[in-house]
């Protein structure tokens, strides 16, 4: 066994942890470590091969692996150290237990900063219905069969789910020579990001089938067919409408859900909407020596704003090791109509800026979102269109966040479907 | 021509209509800012993509560099541009940025690798 001191741990590699740990390394943390399960540094966005990332962040267009890069330079750099291939197991007070091929570790922390990332939702999820033939995968799964291992996945494809993910296999493929014959989205509206639609669909041609599901999967050895059928409006299938799609591979990107079994062996409160830890603006969990950021604290749809938010946690991360982060009154953060879930779920009372991040729970046109007190409105913003698959984003400044009366509520509400 | 594009530059998703026999008479309506217009313009008369994909490697666990062209091209070479790759192999070390294919399917773009690969646990 063998025993380490840091200020601060982060663990997992990816963009989140990345960022972490170089802030909480620039906020005066004197020993930072980072716990990766994998070989290489850069998470998700290793296998993320397509260009999108960085517009926010570093002003230009990037794929997954050179955002990736770049921040774990500017890590090496910094001189932040690494345990790659570690797994960790357990936190234990001010503990965390990992073990790799040199046996049980135990890093002692100041601070730590839970980056792990998410995992997808699975068949067994979904509960779909049907024989198990091979020729399922999530989609995430396949990018990585394909991206970083060379393998062919299938042939005829269909998608169920129009997350990002899916419609970027769904590119993927076809530019492979595959066959993508349809993605299916139970919901009336697209899950992930209307350029995806244009730049993956679209340009292949490929049909989105909006309301609709999938019934029933059929195939002995290898997946032959999958049924199709419309919705209505409590999303049940109209099966007599149904119909048959032959395809030898279903692709699954149905969610995503955070990786939070290291955060339950802390006893740290988790929110049964974001699945993610409950944070205040600092992203510290009720276990004051604990914060969280990225996808483990809710699912993002940008990097870049994930970076951002890791930074807050590395930051203040590394002023808590430091004994420099002040506990104070607590205002609770809620959603209100029109709006799914709030993070930070916690505001502490402060004169800085506070960021509040949040999802609408329907699409719609000319949208209000505001934040009111319990004496009434503090924030308004108007958009010209919002909907679930974006995150929005509302400043509440110093002067009236020292000032908040009773609790904070975060809502949208739309002029027009 | 009539045709709808649904700017994709920012958030609002502008619905925008195009009509147009050439590029200088097209009229547009729809657009919030000017960034639209040029972008409703290109998606009608030359659409372009970034094409990002990834080509063979070996020396390493990886057994696929993913790659990336410097500069946009044009749509209606993307099916060309994938089938160019099953040809090449590399072998690392391989530095983020290294230059792949020069004039990539024949436009001015370059090939370039978007991740360094120098061996097992780089």
């Amino acid at each position: 066994m063998k025993d380490y001191n840091c200020s601060v741990v982060v663990v997992g590699g990816g963009p989140a942890g990345l960022a972490a740990a170089i802030s909480a390394k620039k906020n005066g943390a004197e020993k930072v470590i980072v716990i990766e399960r994998e070989n290489r540094l850069g998470g998700i966005l290793k296998q993320c091969i397509h260009a999108g990332f960085g517009l926010q962040y570093f002003g230009e267009e990037l794929t997954g692996p050179e955002y990736a890069e770049k921040f774990a330079v500017i890590a090496k750099e910094n001189g932040i150290e690494f345990m790659l291939n570690t797994t960790a197991l357990e936190i234990k007070e001010k503990t965390l237990v990992c073990v790799n091929t040199d046996g049980i570790i135990n890093i002692h922390f100041g601070a730590l900063v839970l980056a792990m990332g998410c995992r997808e939702r699975t068949r067994a999820n979904l509960v779909i219905p049907g024989s198990r033939p091979s020729g399922i995968y999530t989609a995430g799964t396949a990018q990585k069969l394909i991206n970083i291992y060379g393998h062919k996945v299938g042939k005829e494809v269909v998608i169920l789910g129009s997350g990002d993910i899916g419609m970027i296999m769904a590119r993927r493929l076809s530019l492979n020579g595959a066959k993508v014959k349809a993605v299916i989205e139970i919901m009336p509206y697209l899950a992930g990001l209307v350029r995806n639609k244009l730049q993956c669909l679209d340009d292949f041609d490929i049909p989105l089938m909006l309301s609709h599901t999938i019934v029933d999967i059929t195939g002995v050895d290898r997946v032959e067919s999958v049924t199709v059928a419309p919705v209505d409006e409590n999303r049940q299938p109209i099966m007599e409408k149904a119909e048959t799609i032959t395809c030898d591979t279903l692709l699954l990107s149905v969610g995503l859900i955070p990786e939070n079994e290291l955060t339950r062996s802390a006893n740290v409160e988790l929110s049964c909407i974001t699945k993610g830890a409950v944070v205040n603006q600092y992203k510290q969990t009720d276990k004051p020596y604990i914060f969280a950021c990225g996808n483990v604290l809710h699912v993002n749809d940008l990097v870049d704003h994930v970076s951002h938010e890791s930074e807050d946690a590395g930051k203040f991360a590394a002023l808590y090791a430091a004994g420099k982060l002040n506990a104070d009154e607590e205002i609770a953060v809620t959603a209100g109509d029109g709006v799914r879930y709030v993070c930070p779920q916690k505001m502490v009372r402060t004169e800085d800026n506070v960021d509040l991040y949040f999802r609408t729970t329907a699409p719609g046109r000319n949208t209000t979102l505001t934040i009111s007190d319990d004496n009434g409105v503090l924030v308004t913003k108007k958009l010209v269109r919002t909907t679930p698959g974006t995150i929005e984003k509302l400043t509440l400044t110093g002067d009236k966040a020292k000032n908040v009366c009773g609790k904070l509520v975060v809502s949208a509400e739309h002029k027009e479907a | 021509m009539k045709k709808t594009v649904t700017c994709t530059v920012c958030p609002n998703g502008c619905e925008i209509e195009v009509n147009y026999t050439t590029r200088e008479d097209a009229v547009l309506t729809g657009y919030i800012c000017k960034r639209g217009i040029s972008y409703a313009l290109d998606e009608c008369f030359e659409p372009t993509r970034t094409f990002t994909s990834s080509v063979k490697i070996t020396g390493t666990d990886r057994r696929m560099l993913p790659v990336r062209t410097t500069a946009p091209i044009p749509k209606a070479l993307l099916m060309k541009a994938a089938d160019e790759l099953k040809a090449i192999t590399l072998t690392v070390p391989v530095k983020c940025g290294d230059v792949i294919v020069e004039n990539f399917v024949g436009t001015d773009a370059k090939l370039i690798s978007a991740m360094t690969l120098e061996g097992e646990n780089a």
